[in-house]
This record gives structure tokens, sequence and C-alpha cells, in this order.
């Protein structure tokens, strides 16, 4: 999806790669400060109120409201650092420690799912992106999330053709968030930047 | 209070723990499915939040094992995924769990959720 606005989303939730119902989360998370009533992490609960209203109303079909902002092409739009924060309880530390934890563990999953695709590993495909996929929403980063969706769809669809640019953009958005995250770790030792 | 949190997921289960600890829970983090079962069953925890997708089995199997055994069956679960799919809410829902949430959890939510559940335990 562009930089284009549009008044309302209608999301199948059979779209293929990955559902509709992974679709709202994803494009949400790609703005800062819109409301999220749709399902699809973000913190949002499947079980409240609105919600369920609206998925009463929506039977399988996912409506969302206009879109404020266009996702813009910046830091911004890689992570959300608002949502991070929030999801961290703005406890600093805790940021480096999970920052520390994420850039640690990247390696082994890309390497995991690089010798999947190399062996056409389906089952092991979609397990090391589902993975990586698990650790990026911790970051509000729906690129990294996106591109490591579409690994774990290939994987469980068993249909990997593909599978290797895939990964080669994953490993692009990676790139642009892991410097990122890195300039939020401190270099004093005192638990971030402000 | 101790929750134990199944999830191999070590980002979110670092976070949750550390904030659940901070809130005046006991907390323990287990990322494996049969270690999940194992734990639980042998020193029951007072809530469990449970990934569906974990090593070692599924988040359902562990539901289901955790709800049909009489240590545990009356200890609330929370069900944690990433994936909203209405049809894996209705099965975990079926299957007793308490609650379903999308990952990441607003703790704020989360919180509310388990002093709620917990009150409705002890009482």
């Amino acid at each position: 999806m562009g930089a284009k606005d549009y008044d309302t989303l209608s999301i199948d939730c059979g779209l293929l790669p990955g559902t509709g119902l992974e679709t709202p989360g994803i494009l949400r998370r790609a703005a800062v400060n819109v409301p999220l009533p749709e399902c699809g992490g973000g913190g949002h609960a499947r079980n409240t109120a609105r919600h369920g209203r609206e998925r009463r109303n929506a039977g399988r079909r996912i409506h969302l409201p206009a879109q404020t902002k266009p996702p813009q092409q910046d830091g911004a739009a890689l992570f959300d650092q608002a949502a991070l924060m929030r999801h961290v309880g703005d406890d600093r530390e805790l940021l480096k420690e999970i920052v520390e934890l994420f850039l640690e563990t990247v390696p082994h999953l890309l390497k995991d799912i690089r010798d999947a695709v190399g062996r056409e590993d389906d089952n092991g495909l979609r397990t090391a992106a589902h993975a990586l996929r698990g650790a990026a929403r911790n970051f509000y980063a729906p690129g990294v999330e996106q591109a490591a969706l579409a690994l774990e769809q290939m994987g469980q669809s068993r249909a990997l053709r593909g599978a290797s640019s895939a990964y080669a953009e994953l490993e692009k958005e990676l790139d642009k968030v892991r410097p990122l995250l890195q300039a939020m770790l401190p270099d004093d030792g005192s638990g971030g930047t402000s | 209070m101790t929750v134990l949190i199944a999830d191999d997921d070590r980002v979110l289960t670092l976070v949750l723990g550390t904030r659940l600890k901070k809130a005046g829970y006991k907390v323990a983090a287990i990322f494996d499915a049969m270690q999940a079962v194992m734990t639980a069953l042998r020193n029951p925890p007072d809530a469990i939040l449970l990934d569906v997708n974990m090593p070692g089995g599924t988040g359902l199997q562990v539901l289901r094992q955790l709800k049909n055994s009489i240590r545990t069956n009356q200890v609330p679960i929370i069900v944690i995924t990433g994936s909203c799919d209405p049809e894996t809410e209705a099965t975990v829902k079926s299957m007793g769990a308490d609650e379903f949430l999308t990952k990441p959890p607003d703790f704020e939510q989360l919180e509310n959720l388990l002093a709620r559940l917990l009150r409705t335990t002890a009482g």
C-alpha cells in the first residue's frame, strides 16, 4: 500500500499470502498515533466490547476508518517508538534489555530462515519466520513483520518459490530498523536515550 | 500470586515478566509447550499466560492437558497469540481458555484481566 489516503479499507480475510486478519495490524502499525479498532495486535484485546461489536457487524470482513496519516518514509514508519515505550512501561532499562535481546537473537533466526530456504524445509521456514515476526512485533516494526509474515506464509503453504527474494526483503527491512534500535541503546549505561 | 508465562517469544516474555514482577507477581517463564505442562502440573501457578505456537507442542495441547487435569483445571489461562483468527479464539474458548488477547498485549488490560480472573478464582 502506498502513501495514499483511503476513507475505508475493506479487507478480505482470505487474502494470500497471509490472512486479511493479519493485514490491519500491520497497516496500523505503519502509522503512528492512529486508533486501532480492529483485531491484529497493537495491544488491543480481541474481547473488547467495541471490537466484538465490530466483528459481529462485519462478519468475515473488517472495516477500518480513514487513515489520518500516510506512512512516513522515515524512522516513524519503520517502527513505532511511542508504542514501544508504552509496551515497556517507559522502563528504559527494560527497553535496553529487549533491544539487546532482539539484536542478539535476530542473526540466529536469520540463519535458521536462510538454512530452511536453502534446504527447502517449509516447516523450518514457517517456524523461524514466525519467531522473527513475533520478536519484531514487540518493536512495532511493520516492515520487518510483513517481510517475516511473507516467509512464514510460504512455509505454511509449502510454496517456497520466491523465498530467496522474500528473505532478501526481510534482511533489507531489518537493516533499516537495526540502526534505529541500536541508537536507542545508551553509550554510558544510563539506561537509554531520551 | 504466581503467573506462569508459556511463550517462546523471549522478548515478549521478558517484557511481560518484568512488568508483572514490578506489579507484585511472581513470574515463571517457560519457552516450550511440554515443559509448560510439566511445570504447571508439578507446581500449579495462580494464572497462566499461554502462547499458541510453541516448540515441543502447541498451546492448544497445553490448554487441553491443563484444563483436563484436576490439578490445574481451575487455573485461569489467558491465551496470547499473534493471530486474531476468530476460529482460533473460538477454539481456545471452547477448550476452556478464560481470555484471548492478541500480541503484543496492552499491559494495563492484561493486568486488569489477571486481577479480575484471580479475584474470581479466589472467590
